[in-house]
C-alpha cells in the first residue's frame, strides 16, 4: 500500500464512484458482473493508472471473478478479465 | 406502527442512537448519524494508534429496518467496497489507500460526501432489476 500515490488513491475513488453512477443509469451493465464479482477500474487513456490498478487484484483469491471496467471517453466498458501469474 | 429509525434497540436493550460501545480492548463499534434515514455503522480496530482493521458502511432506513448500499472494509484480501442491491447481489472494487488509517478517514468522507447519491443509486437499482 506504501507505494500507492496520493493523485492514484484520489483517482480511484472519483472514477469508481462515477462508475457506480453510470451503472446505476445502465442496468443491462449488471448481466455482465457475476454476484459477487471484483471490479478493477481502468482508464484507455492512462496506462499507467490502469496498470497499478490491475496490479491490486493479482494479489486477490483466484476463485472470485474479476471484471475490468474501461473508461473510453465517456462510457464503461466491462469484460472478463484473465490474470496472469505475478 | 413502524418504529422510528433512532429509537431502534439493539440486542442489547440499548438505544442505538449515536451511541459508542468499546468492544474489547482494541475494537470499537459506533454509528454517525448523517439525516433521520441515513447512517454509518462504524466497526474499527486498532493497536494504540495505528489502525489495524476497519469497516465503514453506510445504511439506509427502509420501511421497517437499516439496509446496507456500501460498504469499505478490510476483510480478506485488503481494503475495497462492496456495492450492495436486494435479494443479496453484490459486486466489490478494490479501495487503495496508503494506510489503514487514512482508509478508515477517507471512507467516511466519501460517505458523508456522497451518500445522497449512494442512496438513489440503490434504491433505482432496486426499482429496475425487481430485486
Amino acid at each position: 500500500m506504501k507505494s500507492m500515490t496520493k493523485q492514484f488513491v484520489q483517482k480511484n475513488i472519483e472514477l469508481s464512484l462515477e462508475f457506480d453512477n453510470f451503472l446505476a443509469k445502465h442496468p443491462e451493465l449488471y448481466d455482465s458482473i457475476p454476484n459477487g464479482a471484483v471490479v478493477v477500474i481502468t482508464l484507455e487513456s492512462d496506462k499507467k493508472f490502469s496498470e497499478a490498478s490491475i496490479q491490486i487484484v493479482k494479489h486477490y483469491p483466484k476463485k472470485q471473478p474479476i471484471v475490468e471496467a474501461r473508461k473510453e471517453n465517456s462510457e464503461w466498458v466491462l469484460h472478463p478479465l484473465t490474470l496472469s501469474p505475478a | 406502527m413502524v418504529p422510528h429509525p433512532h429509537t431502534q434497540v439493539g440486542d442489547e436493550g440499548v438505544d442505538i442512537k449515536n451511541y459508542n460501545v468499546v468492544m474489547g480492548p482494541h475494537e470499537e463499534r459506533f454509528f454517525k448519524s448523517l439525516t433521520e434515514t441515513d447512517r454509518i455503522s462504524n466497526r474499527l480496530v486498532h493497536d494504540k494508534k495505528t489502525v489495524t482493521e476497519f469497516s465503514v458502511q453506510y445504511e439506509v432506513w427502509l420501511v421497517d429496518k437499516w439496509v446496507k448500499v456500501v460498504r469499505y472494509d478490510t476483510c480478506d484480501e485488503g481494503p475495497h467496497k462492496h456495492i450492495f442491491h436486494k435479494a443479496d447481489y453484490e459486486y466489490r472494487s478494490p479501495f487503495p489507500c496508503s494506510d489503514l488509517n487514512q482508509g478508515f478517514t477517507l471512507a467516511q468522507k466519501i460517505i458523508t460526501e456522497n451518500y445522497k447519491k449512494m442512496r438513489n443509486n440503490y434504491l433505482t437499482q432496486s426499482r429496475r432489476r425487481r430485486l
